[in-house]
C-alpha cells in the first residue's frame, strides 16, 4: 500500500547500495520510499530450477539486458565499447545474478596518486570506510578465512567455500610458484546464515541463487528496510528529477507498471541507479539552471567510466574436475600482483580470481567459439577433452579514470517508457592493456604449473562489463567532482549518489562490498548531518 | 497471405526435407564410443520432431546453401553420401560462408546437449541442479601453509602505517 504524505527520503533504484541506505536510513523514523523499475525476483523460476538451465541463460536469464530484453530492461548500446553491459533490473540489482566474490578494497587503493602517481586519492580511506565494510559483512555474511596476508586483519561471518578439484589444482599451482593465494570472500551462506539456507553447490550462480544461499539483497537488506518501515514500489521506473529554482531536488517524474507518469515530491533524493543509470538519469534530468544535465556543473557526469577488463585463462586438464559443481565464481583469489611493481611496465595491479568450468552446453559452445571443440567426425574427441577439464583464472585488472569513457544519451534508441537510452564509449587504455597482458602471462604460468596440457586466452573478456563505476565521482573539489565526499551533490544540496559511480578509482577487485560500504557510510554521514544537511 | 495457394509442402516433400535435415545434423555430430555412447544428433526427437518453422529458421540457410552450391550429384543425393563426403561439402561451404555454418553448428550443439539422453550418456544426472544440489568434498586447509608464512603483502595507508 502507497502512503500519500509527504516523502522525507526517495531512494531511486533497489540494487546493491539502494537497499543498503534505505536499510539504514529506516532507524531515523524518516518516511523512506525507493522506486524501482523491476520487480521481486522469484528464485522459484531461476534456471538452476529447471534442467534447461543452460538454455535459458543464452535467452530470458542472461546477464546482458541487450539479449534478455525484459520489459524493466533498458537498452544499451554498447557498438562502442569492446566490453558489453552486465545487469540484472530488479530488487537486488545486480547482487540477483552477481557471482557474490566479496573482496574488499585495499588501504593503498584510496591512495593510488600518491602512492603511484596515477587516478587520484579518494577523499577518505581504508580506515574510515572500515566499520562500515565490516558492518555490511555483517548484514551479507561472508564466507572466507581471517588471516589473509594480503589485507589488513578483519573478520568472516561463515567458513569458505570448498575448493572442489578445481580449487586444489589451482592452489597447487600457486604454491608450486610460492606465490599468494586465499579462499575467496565469497557472499555465500556456507552455513545456515541469518534464515537463509546453506549453498548446495547448483554452479549458476549467475542467473540467480534458487536456494537462497547467495546474498542477495532482495534476501538480505530488503526484508529488513521493509520491516523497519521503508516502502518499496517497484515496476517505478524514473525518468527525471525535478529541480527548483534554488537548485534543490523536489521529487521524481517516474512511470508505474501501466505506463502512467506519477510525481513524487521528496525533501531528499538519493541515487542508486549503478554506474550505468545513474549518469542516464542525471543526463537526462536537464533544465534552465542544468542545461547539460542535474549536478553536472564539474562537467564529469558520464565521464570517467571504469570497468574491470578482465583477462580470461582456462587451463586444460587431463583428468576430470567436477568443474560445474560449486559456485561458479568463488573459490579462492591471489593477489600477488596486485601492488604496484615499476618493473612489470604498468601502474597498480590486479587480482588472479579462480573459476570452475561449465555444464554441456556452454562447454560446447565456448569449445566452438575458441576452437577446442570441432564439429563433424571430430566432435565427440574434441568435446570430451575439453567438457569437465577447465580450471580458469581470472586476471581482474584496474582500470584507469580516463575522461573519454564515457556514458551518454543515445540520440535514438529509448527504452519501453520511451526515455533516452545510455550508449557507451569505451577504449582500453594502454595501462589497462599492458596489464591484461601480465595477468594472462601469470595466469598461463599457474596453470601449466598445475599441470594443465592446453591454456586458452581471452582477452578482454567482452561479456564482461558488470562492474560499472566513476561516472559520477565524489571528491571535496566541485571542478573534479560530482559528488562531495560523503555523497552528496556539490551543485544540488539535497542529491545524493551511492551507487558505484562515485568511484574515484576502480581497484582490482569486484567493486560491491566498497559499493556497499560507502552506501552505509554516507547515511551514517547523512544521520550526523541531519540538522545541517543542506548547508 | 493469397487465398487458394496452399504452400505446405505435400508428404513426400516434408519426409525429403526432414531426411535431408536429419542427414545435416548427423554430419555435424555423428554418433561415436568416444566417450561412452553417444548418440548422433538425428537420433534424438529433440531434432527428429523439430518444428518445421523452427527448422527452416535455423537451418535453411544451410540446406539452402547445399542444395545450390554443390555439385548436382551432390545435390540430389547429400542424404544418401556417407558422413566423410557429407562433411567434405559443408567444409567446402564454410571458407565462404562461416557465419551459415557456424550459426547452424552452435544451435545443433544448443539442442544436442540439452538433450536429456545426450546429458544421461555423458554420465550426468539429467535433472535440474535446485533443490538436490552437488556435494564437494571439504577442502584441506593445510594446502594454505605456505602463504600463512608470508608476510604481510598489503600496502597500509600512507600516514596510518602506525595505526597498524
Ligand atoms: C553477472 C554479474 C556478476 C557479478 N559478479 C560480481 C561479483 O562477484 N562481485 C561483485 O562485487 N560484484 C559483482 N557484480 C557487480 C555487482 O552486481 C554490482 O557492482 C552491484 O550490484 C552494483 O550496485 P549498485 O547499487 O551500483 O547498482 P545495481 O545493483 O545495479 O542496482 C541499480 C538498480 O537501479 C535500478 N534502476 C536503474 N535505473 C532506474 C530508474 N531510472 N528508475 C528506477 N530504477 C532504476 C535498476 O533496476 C537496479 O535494480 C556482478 C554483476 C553481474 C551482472
Ligand atoms: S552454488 Fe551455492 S550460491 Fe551459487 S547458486 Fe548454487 S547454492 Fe547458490
Amino acid at each position: 500500500m502507497t502512503r500519500a504524505d509527504p516523502i522525507d527520503v526517495l531512494i531511486v533504484g533497489a540494487g546493491a547500495s539502494g537497499a543498503a541506505i534505505a536499510w539504514s536510513l529506516a532507524e531515523t523514523g524518516m518516511r523512506i520510499v525507493c522506486l524501482e523499475q523491476g520487480d521481486w525476483p522469484n528464485p522459484s523460476e531461476y534456471p538452476s530450477t529447471q534442467r534447461e538451465s543452460e538454455i535459458l541463460q543464452l535467452g530470458p536469464h542472461s546477464y546482458n539486458p541487450n539479449t534478455r530484453r525484459r520489459r524493466e530492461d533498458y537498452p544499451i548500446n554498447v557498438s562502442d565499447s569492446p566490453i558489453s553491459i552486465a545487469n540484472y533490473n530488479g530488487v537486488g540489482g545486480g547482487t540477483v545474478l552477481y557471482a557474490g566474490h566479496f573482496p574488499r578494497f585495499h588501504p593503498s587503493d584510496f591512495r593510488t596518486k600518491t602512492l603511484d602517481g596515477v587516478g587520484d586519492d579518494w577523499p577518505l580511506d581504508y580506515e574510515k570506510l572500515e566499520p562500515f565494510y565490516a558492518e555490511n559483512d555483517r548484514m551479507v555474511g561472508v564466507a572466507g578465512l581471517a588471516g589473509d596476508p594480503a589485507y589488513p586483519p578483519k573478520e568472516v561471518q561463515l567458513p569458505p567455500v570448498p575448493l572442489g578439484r578445481v580449487g586444489e589444482k589451482l592452489a597447487n599451482g600457486f604454491n608450486q610458484l610460492g606465490w599468494h593465494w586465499w579462499p575467496s570472500d565469497s557472499a555465500i551462506a556456507t552455513r545456515p546464515y541469518q534464515g537463509r539456507d546453506q549453498c548446495v553447490n547448483l554452479g549458476p550462480c549467475m542467473s540467480g541463487c534458487s536456494q537462497g544461499a547467495k546474498s542477495s539483497t532482495d534476501l538480505t537488506y530488503w526484508p529488513a528496510a521493509e520491516r523497519a518501515g521503508v516502502e518499496l514500489r517497484t515496476r517505478s521506473r524514473v525518468r527525471e528529477i525535478l529541480v527548483d529554482d534554488q537548485d534543490r531536488a523536489t521529487g521524481v517524474i517516474y512511470y508505474d507498471a501501466e505506463g502512467n507518469e506519477n510525481r513524487a515530491s521528496a525533501e531528499i533524493v538519493i541515487l542508486a541507479c549503478n554506474g550505468i543509470g545513474t549518469p542516464r538519469l542525471l543526463l537526462n534530468s536537464k533544465s534552465a539552471h542544468f542545461p547539460s544535465g542535474l549536478a553536472n556543473r564539474s562537467g564529469l557526469v558520464g565521464k570517467n567510466l571504469m570497468h574491470h577488463p578482465y583477462a580470461y585463462v582456462q587451463g586444460v586438464f587431463d583428468d576430470p574436475l567436477d568443474s560445474y559443481k560449486g559456485p561458479i565464481g568463488c573459490a579462492l583469489w591471489s593477489q600477488e600482483f596486485y601492488e604496484t611493481d615499476s618493473s612489470r611496465g604498468f601502474h597498480r595491479g590486479y587480482t588472479l580470481q579462480s573459476s570452475r568450468g561449465f555444464g554441456p552446453v556452454t562447454t560446447a559452445l565456448m569449445g566452438l567459439g575458441n576452437g577446442r571443440v570441432g564439429w563433424g567426425a571430430k566432435h565427440h574427441d574434441t568435446f570430451g577433452a575439453y567438457f569437465n577439464r577447465v580450471a580458469a583464472l581470472s586476471a581482474i585488472c584496474e582500470d584507469l579514470p580516463e575522461l573519454h569513457n564515457t556514458v551518454t544519451l543515445d540520440p535514438e534508441l529509448v527504452d519501453s517508457d520511451g526515455i533516452p537510452a545510455p550508449k557507451i564509449n569505451y577504449t582500453l587504455g594502454e595501462n589497462s592493456r599492458r596489464m591484461l597482458g601480465h595477468g594472462a602471462e601469470r595466469a598461463s604460468d599457474v596453470l601449466r604449473e598445475a599441470g594443465a596440457r592446453d591454456i586458452i586466452v581471452q582477452s578482454p573478456l567482452p561479456n564482461a562489463g558488470w562492474h560499472q563505476l566513476g561516472t559520477a565521482r565524489m571528491g571535496v573539489d566541485p571542478e573534479d567532482s560530482v559528488v562531495n565526499e560523503w555523497g552528496r551533490s556539490h551543485d544540488v544540496k539535497n542529491l545524493f549518489v551511492v551507487d558505484g559511480s562515485i568511484f574515484v578509482t576502480a581497484a582490482g577487485v569486484n567493486p560491491t562490498p566498497t559499493i556497499q560500504a560507502l552506501a552505509l557510510y554516507i547515511a551514517d554521514q547523512i544521520k550526523t548531518r541531519l540538522a545541517n544537511l543542506f548547508d | 497471405m493469397a487465398k487458394g495457394h496452399d504452400k505446405r509442402p505435400s508428404k513426400r516433400e516434408a519426409d525429403t526435407e526432414r531426411g535431408l535435415l536429419l542427414s545435416l545434423v548427423e554430419t555435424l555430430i555423428p554418433s561415436s564410443n568416444a566417450n561412452g555412447a553417444m548418440p548422433a544428433a538425428s537420433q534424438l526427437t529433440e531434432f527428429r520432431e523439430i518444428p518445421s518453422e523452427e527448422a527452416r529458421l535455423v537451418y535453411g540457410p544451410l540446406l539452402d546453401l547445399i542444395l545450390t552450391r554443390t555439385p548436382q550429384e551432390a545435390r540430389q543425393s547429400f542424404a544418401s553420401l556417407d558422413l566423410d563426403a557429407r562433411e567434405e561439402i559443408i567444409r567446402g561451404l564454410g571458407a565462404d560462408h562461416p557465419e551459415v555454418i557456424g550459426g547452424a553448428v552452435s544451435q545443433t550443439l544448443i539442442r544436442y546437449y540439452g538433450a536429456e539422453a545426450v546429458v544421461e550418456a555423458l554420465g550426468l544426472e539429467a535433472r535440474p541442479a535446485h533443490p538436490g544440489g552437488y556435494a564437494l568434498a571439504e577442502t584441506n586447509w593445510a594446502m594454505l601453509g605456505p602463504v600463512k608464512a608470508m608476510e604481510p603483502i598489503y600496502k597500509p595507508t600512507p600516514g596510518r602505517e602506525e595505526e597498524g
